[in-house]
């Protein structure tokens, strides 16, 4: 099974993730399956288990970045030195978890669309053109992965 | 500022300020707690903890509101418990109006609250307290070692999601209750495909229990009053009187006779004290004072474990949590077993004017609303008393003598992983906070 799973909130920037995944929906194989989530944590790993390809997309503040999205390792992922809270994981915290437990999905992929200037109360138009190329690229991935079946919509 | 740092005043003063300014940066997490300690010639001169809560200002939030905005609204106080806020909001506004709600309705809401105590109970178990006593930082070193006993977490977890998410719609803030009910009852197809996963894993139950009762946790006795809802007849989740193992049995209603909030400069959170003094409530007071309403299958485990009840022992809480996810599964079975689809799934609201207390048991303990609204059903006043809050004046009690007790002349990094095992022993609100204590020791 290949999941996309995009991570995010409503607010400003942070929508990043999201929007990868509203802008997938008319462009994948439906044998692919779309999510939208909150916040990395428990949950997560109840949604990554089974998973044979996995596909994760966040927003990624890099004011440095000239490349519109940029895709890290498993082992980039670093959320600092965030606590272990009750609401959940940090998702460094919440990949090391699923590979102790078996969880982790052989094929695994890691993108951040790239915002340069946090904004808080709305998209920019930079993230949002920015989320949009992501999309582009992964419809462009997914629809060329032999491993993806293609049936009719 | 981190153990071992040797603060002096202006430290402190800046201390204070950190935990200040950390506050606006903890929005996906409950809050967070800063223990102060000083000791002067080894003795404890200073102990404070800090919470800063944020739930304390949703009340002036729903003055305006209109009583079916009150749910929607109470379920964003806590990302873990919001079915506790609803239910303990939905009784009092009930009460204000007079409504009796419907035997299905209070069966349904009983099931809602095993969803909650079991994906609650399973995270604060697995995720959080066990490191403690199998000596890992983190459930993520844990898991390496006990992945099978992380794997059940997870699942038990997930199930109390979907049991949630049955009557809720979903799992996080849901928004299936309503004043006089629900919006919408499940079908008997949703029942039985629910009812298969709450039977398998009765056994996922049991080991824990066994498991739990097998961690072998610190034998440690003191004196508090316990305090929890009880029921006639049942294990009390969403409706009872309010007891304590000191003589109290009162109605709801009689709540602030007894009960009253001070604020203490170190806390924006307020401490509660029962007719002048720290009490407990949670797992622990729940089973102390509930043993002989505990379902049969329960009791008889609790039996086998060996482990006896009531307690003084507040390391036994894990324990105790444990046993109520074997609680809210044998609930939840006897529950829907008896499944019928009612006519409505709710009752229709005649607003009038007046007051309304209610009760419930969250997760955490005693959550306890009053409601005075208008005759349109507007709120003008609001009051709501979480057990965190409850709790605190409790926790620092047990802090300065489970500290002295452990010795004050420990490292800085023990006395902090002790304390930190003390204030996890009451699952509060600041949970995810006391992960990551900040310690302020100063020696003199």
């Amino acid at each position: 099974m290949i999941r996309v799973i995009g991570i995010g909130s409503p607010f400003g920037d942070d929508q990043a993730g999201w929007l990868v995944i509203r802008r997938l929906q008319d462009g994948v194989p439906s044998t692919v399956n779309l999510l939208t989530l909150d916040q990395p944590g428990a949950t997560l790993i109840n949604w990554i288990s089974g998973v044979d390809h996995l596909i994760l997309v966040d927003a990624l503040l890099c004011p440095q970045c000239r490349e519109p999205f940029r895709e890290v390792g498993v082992d980039e992922v670093d959320q600092g030195d965030r606590m272990l809270s009750s609401h959940g994981l940090n998702l460094s915290q919440t990949l090391q978890l699923a590979a102790s437990l078996g969880y982790l999905p052989h094929r695994i992929e890691i993108y951040g669309v790239v915002v340069t200037e946090p904004k808080r109360e709305s998209l920019s138009d930079t993230t949002a053109a920015h989320a949009d190329a992501l999309a582009a690229h992964l419809r462009k991935e997914l629809s060329n992965d032999r491993n993806v079946c293609v049936t009719s919509k | 500022m981190k153990s071992g740092d040797k603060a002096i005043d202006e430290d402190s003063t800046m201390t204070e300020r950190s935990v200040s300014i950390h506050v606006p940066a903890m929005t996906r997490v409950e809050g967070e707690g800063a223990l102060r300690l000083r000791i002067e010639n080894g003795r404890i001169e200073e102990l404070a903890l800090d919470i800063f809560e944020p739930p304390r200002y949703f009340e002036k939030f729903l003055e305006g509101r209109r009583y079916h905005e009150v749910l929607d609204t109470v379920a964003r106080i806590c990302g873990i418990c919001p079915i506790a806020y609803q239910m303990s909001a939905a009784q009092a506004v009930e009460n204000a109006f007079g409504i009796q709600t419907t035997d299905w309705t209070r069966d349904m809401r009983r099931v809602f609250y095993c969803g909650e105590w079991l994906q609650s109970h399973a995270l604060h178990v697995h995720l959080l307290a066990a490191p403690d006593f199998l000596g890992f930082d983190s459930v993520v070193g844990m898991a390496a070692e006990y992945p099978d006993a992380v794997r059940r977490g997870l699942r038990l977890q997930g199930l109390g999601n979907s049991l949630i998410s049955l009557l809720g719609g979903r799992s996080v803030h849901p928004v299936g209750a309503c004043v006089g009910g629900f919006f919408r009852a499940p079908t008997q197809v949703e029942v039985d495909g629910i009812l298969a996963e709450l039977h398998a894993a009765l056994p996922d139950a049991v080991e824990l229990v066994e498991w739990a009762a097998a961690l072998g946790v610190p034998d440690d006795p003191q004196g508090f009053t316990s305090v929890s809802l009880r029921h006639t007849d049942d294990y009390p989740m969403a409706e009872g009187r309010i007891v304590s193992d000191a003589g109290l049995d009162i109605t709801v209603d009689d709540y602030e006779k007894h009960f009253a909030e001070e604020h203490r400069q170190q806390s924006t959170a307020l401490f509660s004290l029962l007719d002048g003094q720290p009490y407990l409530v949670g797992p622990l007071a729940r089973l102390n004072l509930n043993l002989d309403r505990l379902p049969d299958a329960s009791h008889r485990l609790l039996t086998a474990s060996g482990i006896r009840f009531p307690s003084n022992n507040m390391f036994l809480s894990l324990f105790a949590r444990t046993l109520e996810i074997h609680v809210a599964i044998v609930e939840a079975i006897r529950l829907l077993e008896a499944y019928q689809q009612p006519r409505s799934p709710y009752q229709e609201v005649e607003t009038r004017e007046g007051v309304g207390c209610g009760a419930t048991e969250a997760p955490r303990g005693l959550l306890w609303h009053r409601y005075t609204l208008d005759n349109d059903g507007i709120v003008r006043a609001a009051r709501i008393v979480p057990p965190t809050s409850q709790n605190q004046a409790r926790i620092e009690q047990d802090l300065h003598r489970s500290l002295a007790a452990f010795g004050i002349d420990q490292q800085d990094d023990d006395l902090r992983l002790r304390a930190e095992t003390v204030i996890r022993n009451y699952d509060p609100c600041i949970s995810c906070a006391t992960h990551f204590l900040h310690l302020d020791v100063r020696r003199t």
